[in-house]
């Protein structure tokens, strides 16, 4: 009988700090759609917000406590993202869509290789004030920074998803994805849709950054990327212009990649690092099967 | 009266090409094993990205992945043709049977994308692709009796036939000897050739104008009745097959091959050389391949003579890092204001211009799409 | 005079589409623009609401006015709100929105809430259907009624000029007819309407004035009865489908 309490409680740490852990790649997810709605640009430099946001959080919190740094990267990231748009893409000759997302690859390329350097071989501490922390009831032993990272992401998500249905900056964001020629008829300024946009998918990612940083993860460190890497998928998974989508997508690939980090013990020695991979093995297998993503708009295309 | 015309252009092309095989000819005679360290590493990429060009320039199918097929080609090739140790195992076949089936397995790999690749149009597969990217690099590092797991293995040296690609034999042409740097000097320009010259043919045929119609617009080209699918599959199929010769060829003068050097970083710099070549120009890929691959050998040997490096590894800026900056930059330069890219500088040197192209955008003039 | 065009030539690349065009709308006044398909009728109200770039084409030659706005070179923004709205071909409602949703995309250009507020209500008393479905999505209105939104939505910024392009496209002759008339309203309460039309006896029933485009250019300009005549746009390049529909 204990054996099998171990075994309930182990899965269920593992689906409560994977829905945590989901939580962050939806808000990762949902900055990208972000920009993809208002821009119809995939964001390859996202990783490099994120990367970004941590960074300076870490070194401002070293020295000025810790909400002047997050609020010091979350600055940062957004000033980052609408330096990519009002600067870069903005002039651009290049205007296809495939053109300016290779491009913010290459913003990424350049984003990522100085915060590197900057790094080095460090491992940067966050100073949050819940560190180490950890909860436990029932049983169950769950981090802290996780819960907390929970509640954040969760009020952000509700409160973007309200300022979508209710405000005239996501009308004016519905009607730009929707019908762009509709949008300039409207009157929609499309420039400032445009940078705002990308702003908020930077601060969004500088925030997920930092949680992502937290405990049980050592600090900022250049491999920080790889976790915006598997929030790529996530956006993807849900239907790259789909809201809902990036909140489902995040989590379902959280939850996955959590239960397989619980798990991976057991698959031999292939089997250790497959967390970082379930992301994208759900990914091939869901669009095997729905090629635009869960919730994805399905193109309609005339010749 | 249009014969003489039409040869004259390509004359000044056909010289210059003479000129430049020459030279690359006469290269291992005159210079040190640096340079043809250089010159290889640039070769090998050149192969590798002259399959990525036809896939993204040609027909428009962004991969982030191109360096697992490099890896896929150098892992066989050591697979198939090591000898089995304690650490590893090793099929031990001959080397250049080991080469082809590292080629031939590769291909299969491109076409078993294609069920993916042939749901997903440009943006999405470039978000998979990345999948392939992570799922490689785990199968590098997890496979240990395959690939030597994160230290790597060792690459068995070429023989073809009388021709012994390694250190073992040296020959001696014009008083001049040939140790393993200068046999697989000739070796990888004999297959940089090669590569480019069925490209041209792929690309110039009917096959190229379907895959450039298929970037075009997918749903206009299934309406003029090709076999999207099929196509895209051959585009991987091309690309696999072009990733695994230039891998090959990567391993056979590194003699050492490591997960890092197929992971996304790679990928990404073969993108970057396509780019900067010109999206759609095989020949622009070529030099987007050499100043890639060379730029940061040369700035390491420069080292000591550039501001702001210094040589310990306590460095301000080590010669990847600027490497990286001076390449990226170029690649944003580029994709903003010059998507001809270094083709175009080829094009002014040879006489001839062709139609600038976009990365996703459609032929100009009167084949331009709306929308 | 609030619409003045003078000696527009609009381009496709090399493809020139409107070849020194010069109109004039009034206040209060319809002016219905006939002509078949391609003579770049739909380019020319592309050209007054700054969406002619968005579709490959520029504006190579003469000018364009609206009030004090020049609107070759004004953007979008500043199109709007210079009083001149312009309601595209196939309505183009947004269909996963609601009817209100859609409505006030209209005001994105014009700050305000109360004043935003006050202009809805006149529109849902000049629509009352869209009163009734104000919380539906549109995609799932009538053809007549998308229509109805999609001026609405027009209306919503207070123009002062309307560009109208085919309202009567694929409604049902009744429904044409009320729109027609929902039109001459807006009108005689001042509005300057520049109507683009291949009804030509709907267009004919509303219009003061009458331009024909042939080839991009104005090939004919009087009053609605001067063409009442079936022959007459017939002989004006409007082909048999004049004569039949009159």
């Amino acid at each position: 009988m204990k054996w099998k309490k171990h075994l309930v409680t182990r899965f269920l740490e593992a689906v409560l700090n994977g829905v945590s852990l989901g939580s962050l790649y939806s808000l990762i997810a949902l900055g990208f759609v972000i920009i993809f709605r208002a821009t119809g640009v995939m964001n390859f430099a996202h990783s490099s917000f994120l990367l970004a946001g941590a960074y300076v959080t870490a070194t401002v919190s070293a020295k000025s406590g810790f909400l002047v740094g997050l609020l010091a990267g979350v600055v940062t990231a957004a000033a980052l993202g609408a330096f990519t748009q009002l600067v870069i893409l903005r002039f651009s000759k290049d205007k296809s869509h495939l053109g300016l997302s290779v491009l913010s690859l290459g913003v990424n390329i350049l984003a990522v290789t100085e915060i590197t350097r900057r790094i080095g071989d460090n491992t940067l501490p966050l100073h949050d004030p819940w560190a180490a922390s950890v909860w436990q009831f029932a049983g169950i032993t769950v981090p802290v920074s996780r819960i907390a990272a929970l509640a954040v992401a969760a009020a952000l998500l509700t409160g973007f998803l309200l300022l979508f249905r209710f405000t005239r900056w996501g009308l004016a964001l519905r009607v730009s994805a929707a019908d762009r020629e509709v949008a300039a008829l409207v009157g929609v300024p499309m420039g400032r849709v445009s940078w705002t946009s990308w702003a908020i998918g930077g601060a969004m990612a500088a925030l997920a950054g930092m949680f992502l940083a937290g405990f049980p993860a050592p600090g900022v460190e250049p491999s920080l990327t790889n976790s915006a890497m598997r929030a790529f998928p996530a956006a993807v998974l849900g239907g790259l212009d789909s809201i809902p989508g990036a909140l489902v997508g995040g989590l379902a690939i959280g939850i996955a990649e959590s239960v397989t980090a619980t798990y991976e013990g057991h698959l031999g020695g292939f089997g250790s690092g497959a967390s970082g991979l379930v992301a994208y093995v759900v990914l091939f297998a869901v669009l095997l099967l729905r090629p635009d993503g869960l919730f994805g708009t399905k193109v309609v295309s005339r010749v | 009266m249009s014969e003489p015309r039409r040869r004259r252009l390509p004359g000044r092309g056909q010289a210059l090409t003479v000129g430049l095989l020459v030279v690359a000819v006469a290269t291992p005679f005159y210079v040190g094993p640096f340079w043809l360290q250089v010159g290889l590493t640039a070769m090998a990429y050149a192969v590798a990205a002259i399959g990525l060009a036809i896939q993204v320039g040609v027909a428009g199918q962004l991969s982030l992945a191109h360096a697992v097929f490099m890896g896929s080609g150098a892992y066989l090739y050591s697979f198939l043709g090591g000898a089995s140790t304690g650490q590893v195992t090793g099929l031990g076949w001959p080397p250049w049977l080991a080469a082809l089936g590292a080629i031939v397995l590769t291909a299969l790999l491109g076409a078993l994308c294609s069920p993916i690749s042939a749901r997903l149009r440009g943006l999405y597969l470039g978000v998979a692709s990345l999948g392939l990217v992570f799922i490689a690099s785990h199968v590098m590092q997890r496979f240990g009796a395959l690939t030597g797991g994160p230290g790597g293995r060792e690459v068995p040296p070429l023989r073809l036939g009388p021709l012994d690609f390694s250190d073992d034999t040296t020959w001696v042409i014009a008083n001049v000897p040939f140790h393993q740097a200068e046999k697989l000097w000739m070796l990888g320009l004999a297959v940089l050739a090669g590569a480019y010259l069925v490209a041209r043919r792929m690309v110039a045929g009917r096959g190229g104008l379907a895959l450039h119609m298929m970037r075009d617009s997918e749903i206009g080209a299934a309406a003029m009745g090709i076999t999207v699918w099929r196509y895209k599959a051959s585009a991987f199929v091309i690309a696999a097959v072009y990733g695994a010769t230039g891998g090959v060829l990567l391993a056979l003068l590194t003699g050492w091959v490591v997960p890092e050097s197929f992971g996304f970083d790679a990928s990404v710099n073969l993108l970057i050389m396509v780019v900067i070549g010109g999206l759609g120009s095989i020949r622009g890929a070529i030099p987007g391949a050499v100043f890639v691959s060379a730029l940061p050998l040369l700035i390491a040997r420069q080292a000591q003579s550039i501001p702001l490096i210094s040589g310990t590894g306590d460095s301000i800026l080590g010669p990847g890092t600027l490497s990286t900056f001076l390449y990226a930059g170029l690649f944003i330069v580029t994709i903003m204001f010059a998507s001809g890219g270094l083709d175009r500088l080829v094009a002014l040197a040879v006489g001839t211009r062709r139609p600038q192209r976009r990365i996703a955008g459609g032929l100009p003039g009167k084949y331009a799409q709306e929308g | 005079m609030v619409l003045a065009v003078e000696n527009l030539t609009v381009r496709y690349g090399s493809a020139q589409v409107i070849n020194n065009v010069s109109l004039r709308v009034e206040r209060g006044e319809i002016l219905a623009l006939l002509g078949n398909n391609g003579v770049g009728k739909t380019t020319l109200l592309r050209a007054l609401s700054a969406t002619l770039g968005m579709h490959g084409g520029k504006a190579a030659a003469g000018t364009a006015h609206h009030a004090t706005c020049d609107l070759l070179r004004a953007n979008a923004v500043a199109v709007v709100r210079s009083g001149l709205a312009h309601v595209p071909e196939g309505r183009r409602i947004i269909a996963n929105l609601s009817v209100e949703e859609n409505l006030m995309a209209g005001a994105l250009a014009v700050r305000g809430a109360a004043k935003i507020a006050a202009r809805r209500a006149t529109i849902y008393s000049l629509f009352p259907v869209l009163a009734e479905r104000a919380r539906g999505r549109a995609g799932l209105l009538s053809g007549g009624e998308q229509q109805m939104l999609a001026i609405g939505r027009a209306l919503m910024s207070h123009p002062s000029v309307l560009l109208l392009d085919e309202p009567s496209l694929g409604l049902a002759p009744l429904v044409a007819r009320q729109i027609a008339a929902t039109v001459r309203q807006i009108s005689d309460e001042g509005m300057a309407v520049l109507l683009v039309e291949q009804n030509t006896r709907i267009a004919l029933s509303v219009a003061d004035r009458v331009a024909v485009l042939g080839g991009g250019r104005v090939v004919a300009q009087g009053r609605p009865k001067d063409f009442a005549d079936g022959r007459v746009l017939a002989e004006l390049s409007l082909g048999g489908r004049a004569r039949e529909r009159s």
